[in-house]
């Protein structure tokens, strides 16, 4: 049986990423996420992280296909990519499989209290469409899976919450992974609500949750975990 | 693990770009490698040879045909040379694929693979157990990283199958004397991935 996956991230800018990298592999990560692919230092500490790691590792990726192929090129497995990019899932799908492929489904409340798409955090904009829309056209496009984020009213990472998560765990054919989770209890949560995975950046070497924890204790509540 | 000297493997690529992550797990067992093995070297050299792959059905195809092996692998794992096919190039054993209607695999296997149902979210991506048949001798019962969509929902005969569960049983990997394909990636199945590898490598060193 499948296991669920819990998954820290891990930015590529810091000096200690690949030590950091080995010890979150060491306490049981079941794959490891790499934010800020941009830079040859940091395209270097990808490569060191590959060449440390036997687990899989996942490059959050700017969306262009020489972007992509330069995350896969130093060692990731597999790209993230922002959702409403349906030409380049189609790219990345059709060129190294739909597994090589998640998409970011970031949304953010609206002030009417609906959950919108989010495609410029730094902006404020949106594309005003249904998340769900979003979700089920990348998977149309090719995404092998999709990553639920959620923002509050004031731009605050916030769970998706576990009607969100059902939501959209309801609408799409591949695995959910919900991110930026920041307790335990969301954990449950979105794995109570469908969630095949969950991402957080507590898990981290001076994050609040500990791996060899949270896994005990998913496992203690009957959630199948990779000991 | 033991620390008897690796032997020297051959790398072939079913696939677009190298496997960084299987390089890097093959340096961790000391294991010196030969990349991007030629028609020649995969027909006939008997140097333990691991041929990698993780697009699609078509695209590990095309690659091996691009390079001009394609028929040299077939012909190689037909002689039981020492071969270990993974992700993708494994499925190539089979004869077709549902992912890539008209692809024609290298027909190693009187199989043709299936995509998982819908009950469950696919691709698999994750960790799942593989349970090995009492014939498999490689492989111990272990957690292992699998992404697939398409799998073998039976196990030819002569060749010992373990076993693992997606909406139903597929094939998590296949023995046959010196010929191994996995499923799932080795090299990205921590500890029990590296074990398989050696394991394969040293009952080559056995038979040499």
């Amino acid at each position: 049986m499948l296991t669920v996956r819990i998954i820290p991230r891990l930015e590529l800018c810091s000096d200690v990423v690949v030590k950091e990298a080995s010890n979150l592999q060491h306490l049981g990560a079941d794959e490891l996420w790499f934010w800020g692919c941009h830079s040859d230092m940091e395209r270097s500490n990808l490569k060191s992280s590959r060449e440390a790691l036997s687990v899989p590792i996942t490059v959050a990726c700017a969306p262009r296909i020489a972007e992509v192929e330069r995350a896969l090129d130093a060692g990731a497995d597999r790209v993230l990519v922002p959702a409403h990019e349906s030409s380049l899932i189609e790219n990345i799908a059709k060129r190294f499989g739909e597994c090589a492929c998640s998409v970011a489904l970031r949304t953010e409340e609206a002030a009417s209290g609906a959950m919108r798409y989010r495609i410029d955090l730094e902006r404020g904009g949106n594309l005003g469409r249904d998340p769900l829309r979003w979700a089920q056209q990348a998977v149309e496009c090719g995404a092998g899976e999709v990553v639920l984020s959620a923002f509050d009213k004031q731009g605050a990472r916030r769970a998706p919450g576990a009607e969100l998560t059902a939501m959209v765990s309801a609408a799409i054919s591949v695995p959910l992974v919900a991110a930026g989770l920041l307790a335990e209890s969301e954990f449950y949560e979105a794995l109570g609500a469908g969630a095949d995975a969950v991402q957080s950046d507590a898990l981290g070497k001076d994050g609040a949750c500990s791996l060899p924890t949270v896994k005990r204790n998913l496992a203690e509540l009957g959630v199948q975990v990779r000991p | 693990m033991s620390h008897s000297p690796a032997p020297t493997v051959r790398l072939l690529w079913a696939d677009a770009r190298p496997s960084s992550a299987l390089q890097a797990c093959l340096q961790r067992l000391g294991v010196p490698m030969l990349p991007d093995a030629t028609a020649d070297e995969v027909r006939a050299d008997a140097m333990p040879l691991i041929v990698h792959g993780r697009g699609t059905f078509e695209t590990a195809a095309r690659a091996l045909r691009d390079s001009g092996t394609f028929d040299a692998l077939r012909e190689r794992i037909r002689a039981g040379m020492p071969t270990f096919a993974i992700g993708s190039a494994f499925q190539l054993f089979a004869r077709a694929s549902e992912e890539s209607p008209g692809v024609e695999g290298l027909g190693i296997l009187d199989i043709d693979l299936q995509r998982f149902g819908n009950s469950l979210p696919v691709p698999q991506l994750g960790w799942n157990v593989a349970v090995p048949e009492r014939e498999a001798t490689l492989l111990d019962e272990s957690f292992a990283y699998f992404n697939n969509a398409y799998a073998m929902a039976r196990a030819p005969r002569r060749w010992a199958a373990s076993w693992s569960e997606y909406d139903g049983p597929f094939v998590a990997a296949l023995e046959c004397g010196a010929v191994v394909g996995c499923q799932f990636h080795p090299e990205l199945s921590g500890g029990p991935g590296l074990l398989l590898i050696h394991n394969w490598l040293q009952q080559e060193l056995v038979a040499c």
